[in-house]
């Protein structure tokens, strides 16, 4: 839920690694994404080889990309257990014209990067109906800003060279209220935002600062607060480029966003569970969303218990089984009714994971709490990941919002991953087989061979003070 | 009896019953191997490739001879040449023919031209039409390995061998002088093209599919950013190489990246106020010969490819104005801008003129991607051979020479085939206790397979059936060789085993022996 803790600034993705494959055919498209999946682990240095059809699934109701009726031809997996570090920023810079040596990307110090809030690099690649490609790469990053240095930001001071192959090197700035107060002065002054074009001539001696100085009439440090978190709007004039970040300010952060997911584990021994996602309509409209949520064959999920309810109302919400073939559908028949079940897909041990996709409508101001139980499944002992007690990560949802009715663009939110504690074997068993079977032999042995050799001898007893019995005797 | 007695023997009587069981559990599983016909193919001889050269004598050259008692002498000369070079694998069938060429070619000197002419003079075209027709009837394309061998005497022209881009008519000059020891000397020449393979430059030995890298290397691209129409470059001096590889050879896939910044700290750079290679006064830069020997690897000057072939990169490294114009200095000669790093490429060093725009086009990019193809030979094997008049040179291989690559890459399959079979075969023998499961069995039958079917197809003239199955048998053989199954297991020899058991259960044994041998004695 980081566009709620950061803002909707950009695409977030969700904890780990993600994979998003749409092919020309349906054909086979297993056996192509297994083929890009390790495709991709070779350039990226990441374990997306492991997404095999345990994980992996098709969205069908997802649209990751504005090109439509793609859905049948995507193939999803996520790593939520995935960590991302210095060796997948390396080919990632690698695949930029100047790599790491001119530019904005000259910034990225891995030891300053990894330390931050949170970070999520990203490449897509897409292909137009014009029939050109086209190469995004996006990273991400929240961090603390105290100073507008780009050296205590990153721990690297902006140089240059910039990068001759870029036609543009831009650094803009969004949520500030007054942007007359900035030095040097920036090039494009827009609605909420302003543009530093950086040239080529850039001074390669000095780090390239921004200095932030906002007037006395003031009462803030000039910070809008309705984008990024800064919930205390009284820090007074503060002439030195500080901004204290004190925290999340739900009532601020609502102003402008759209919906606010919450999704938990209902844990209830080792043995079943729940899942409950609860997604909020901020919206002053409905809202038509789509969930879709996958969950790995070890939860075995009951279907049957999948149910939906809503603050407005005190009865559970009636779902409906659409059931409709993919191409017949359009958007008006997927929200024709307040919930609908668009699709289940059953697990198979060691096969597939379970798979459902609901349609809802939300009112403004409406909360859905959607839940579900499963049952825990019990892997063998080999199949149990060396920190075995930590739990398993389970992928996020996705709520995919459509929105032509309302003019929005369509987003893509993802829920928080969840840690399942699956019920583990007695890792210490082997252990204690061995030592309970050679103790026993050697008991048995011992005194086995305590009899076998102990010798036949004469034992000295005393029966009366007076006379002394020789008695021959076995030990 | 008594008890202790009882006992002892109950004991041994258990480690009786017990071993028998204990040895099975220790057997391993072991596939039947089809080991006789292993051993037969192995010890079998790979059938010979004959090769068939007409020698063509144009009449003229025969004007102070007799025609018939010359051309049996020269057959006799050329078989004995032919013997020469005979390799194991190769055999050579000469015919010997006078013609009469129609039109006076004396005073051509584009070998193209003369090329033409002797297509059309030969009827090598509807040959040619034939060939194709008869392809597309058996839906197979035919690799007959049968060669023209013209001599004629064309004054203007230089001596030599001349090697057409394609088809399989070659001709030969030889100049004003058309006696018997030049005749017979030329002819010595023409022989080593049957030999022009060598594993010395190729890229890898291990397979012959390969992925190409095409970068362009700006090293500092302030102030001038370089862009380059690869598309045509390519498609122009190296498409038509490719077509033919993949149709006939391998499957080789490429592809182009720019990158921009790369340091030359591998090398040593020189400033010179020499002479450089064009002659001109003026401060250049060279990197001496014996730095470059030191380069393994170019680190970051390579792609971001992912790929499971090997990748043969080329790149066109332009060096930044601070280094420009950059030479490779040779110890004595010509500065040079080209080099190889055996392993990883070759580099070709494009210093960009004041007069060059910053979009490298097809014209500007002739020498670097002449130089490319040239290091492509290198890479794929094939030897600049000396007498001979590569005369095209944005045909990159020539027929003849794709033939020798394909049928020595044959024999090399097959004999590699055999061999690995023979290694894994003795290995099994020597090893009874490792594990060979059914999968291994399966790839070392079909491997045997493969190589019974290329030896037929060899022996029929197939010679593309014979190359293409001879590289699956090689694919299972591999597979076969590095099964998984094979590198984890720990092979243990029975002493071993012993070795492992006996500290446990002889200091438990001892005593119940010395025990059983005092009872006995006591009775």
């Amino acid at each position: 839920m980081y566009h709620l803790k950061y803002g909707e600034i950009g695409r977030y993705s969700p904890p780990g690694g993600e994979l998003i494959a749409t092919f020309e055919t349906k054909e086979d498209l297993e056996s192509k994404f297994r083929t890009v999946s390790r495709k991709i682990s070779g350039i990226f240095g990441t374990s997306q080889k492991f997404s095999d059809l345990t994980i992996s699934a098709q969205p069908f109701y997802t649209e990751f990309n504005s090109l439509e009726s793609t859905s049948q031809r995507t193939h999803y997996s996520s790593l939520p257990r995935e960590p991302v570090c210095t060796e997948n920023l390396t080919p990632w810079l690698k695949l930029l014209p100047c790599r790491s040596k001119a530019g904005l990307a000259s910034l990225l110090n891995p030891i300053k990067l990894y330390d931050l809030f949170y970070h999520s690099m990203s490449v897509e690649v897409t292909r137009s109906q014009e029939n050109s490609l086209s190469f995004h790469q996006q990273l991400l990053l929240v961090v603390e800003l105290k100073e507008f240095k780009f050296s205590q930001i990153f721990g690297t001071p902006l140089i240059g060279p910039i990068c001759p192959f870029s036609s543009q090197t831009k650094i803009q700035i969004e949520g500030f209220s007054d942007y007359s107060s900035f030095t040097p002065t920036p090039e494009e002054i827009g609605n909420n935002q302003v543009g530093f074009i950086l040239k080529e001539n850039l001074n390669n001696k000095k780090d390239f600062n921004l200095h932030y100085s906002p007037k006395e009439n003031t009462n803030n440090n000039g910070y809008n607060h309705n984008n990024i978190g800064n919930g205390n709007s009284n820090n007074g004039n503060d002439n030195n480029n500080n901004f204290n970040n004190n925290g999340i300010n739900d009532e601020n952060i609502s102003k402008n966003q759209s919906i606010k997911l919450n999704r938990f584990l209902k844990e209830s021994g080792k043995i079943r569970g729940g899942v409950i996602t609860q997604i909020t309509n901020l919206e002053k409209n409905d809202l038509h969303l789509t969930l879709y949520d996958s969950l790995p064959w070890f939860m075995r999920v009951y279907f049957h218990t999948l149910t939906i309810k809503s603050n407005f109302e005190n009865k559970e919400i009636e779902i409906t089984d659409l059931n409709l073939e993919r191409e017949q559908d359009n958007e008006s028949n997927l929200f024709a009714n307040q919930a609908s079940l668009l699709r289940i897909q059953t697990s198979q041990d060691h096969g597939r994971p379970s798979i459902f996709e609901l349609a809802l409508v939300l009112k403004p101001g409406e909360t859905f709490q959607i839940s579900v139980d499963y049952l825990k499944g019990f892997l063998n002992f080999e199949e149990h990941p060396f920190d075995g007690n930590r739990g398993f990560d389970i992928a996020p949802a996705i709520v995919s919002m459509h929105g032509k009715k309302q003019n929005l663009k369509k987003r893509i939110y993802y829920t928080d991953s969840l840690l399942l504690m699956l019920p583990t074997p007695d890792f210490t068993m082997p252990y204690n087989v061995m030592t309970i079977t050679t103790t026993a032999f050697l008991i048995w042995y011992g005194s086995f061979l305590n009899n076998l050799t102990g010798r036949a001898g004469l034992k000295l007893k005393k029966k009366s003070k007076a006379k002394w019995i020789i008695k021959p005797d076995k030990f | 009896m008594n008890t202790t007695l009882k006992v002892l023997l109950s004991v041994f009587f258990v480690i009786l019953c017990g071993s028998p069981i204990w040895y099975h559990t220790m057997t391993v599983h072991q596939t039947k191997l089809p080991t006789n016909k292993l051993l037969n193919l192995s010890s079998s001889a790979n059938p010979k490739i004959s090769i068939q050269i007409k020698l063509l004598f144009d009449e003229q050259i025969l004007k102070t001879q007799n025609k018939d008692p010359f051309l049996s002498k020269v057959k006799k000369e050329v078989t004995k040449l032919s013997k020469e070079f005979q390799q194991e694998f190769l055999t050579f069938q000469i015919n010997t023919q006078a013609i009469k060429l129609k039109k006076d070619y004396n005073n051509m000197n584009d070998p193209k031209k003369i090329t033409k002419f002797l297509e059309e003079s030969l009827s090598f075209h509807k040959e040619k039409e034939n060939q194709k027709e008869k392809e597309k009837e058996n839906n197979t394309e035919m690799f007959e390995p049968k060669y023209t061998l013209v001599l004629l005497n064309i004054p203007n022209l230089s001596e030599g061998i001349y090697l057409p881009p394609t088809g399989r008519l070659i001709w030969i000059n030889l100049g004003e002088s058309t006696n018997e020891d030049n005749l017979l000397n030329n002819l010595r020449n023409f022989f080593p093209i049957f030999g022009c393979i060598t594993n010395t430059t190729k890229f890898t030995t291990q397979t012959d599919d390969l992925h190409l890298s095409f970068i362009l290397l700006n090293q500092d691209p302030r102030g001038r950013v370089l862009n380059w129409e690869f598309e045509e470059a390519f498609n122009y001096y190296l498409q038509p190489t490719l077509e033919k590889l993949n149709k006939r050879f391998s499957e080789i896939t490429f592809d182009s990246e720019m990158i921009a910044y790369a340091d030359l700290e591998h090398f040593r750079v020189h400033k010179s106020n020499e002479a450089n290679r064009n002659n001109e006064k003026g401060v250049h830069y060279s990197i001496s010969k014996k730095t470059l020997r030191r380069v393994i690897q170019i680190g970051e000057w390579s792609s971001s490819v992912a790929t499971n072939k090997p990748v043969l990169r080329f790149i066109l490294f332009v060096p930044g104005q601070k280094f420009t114009p950059l030479f490779i200095n040779k110890n004595s000669g010509k500065n040079r801008d080209a080099f190889i790093v055996p392993g990883i490429g070759g580099i070709s060093i494009h210093n960009l003129n004041k007069s060059e725009t910053q979009l490298l086009n097809k014209n500007d990019l002739r020498r670097s991607f002449l130089v490319f193809a040239n290091q492509m030979r290198l890479f794929l094997g094939i030897k600049n051979l000396e007498k001979f008049n590569y005369y095209d040179p944005s045909n990159v291989i020539h027929d003849i020479e794709l033939d020798m690559l394909i049928l020595d890459t044959l024999i090399k399959n097959l004999n590699e085939a055999k061999h690995s079979l023979v290694s894994l075969h003795t290995l099994i023998e020597e090893l009874p206790y490792m594990e060979i499961p059914e999968e291994i069995g399966t790839h070392i039958q079909n491997a045997i397979n493969e190589i019974q079917f290329s030896e037929s197809n060899m022996k029929k003239k197939n010679y593309k059936s014979a190359y293409f199955s001879s590289k699956r048998a090689i694919e299972d053989c591999n597979r076969a060789f590095f099964n998984p199954s094979i590198s984890s297991q720990l092979y243990f020899e029975m002493q071993n085993r012993f070795a492992i058991y006996i500290p446990i259960f002889l200091p438990m044994l001892a005593p119940l022996i010395t025990k059983l041998f005092k009872q006995i004695s006591s009775f």
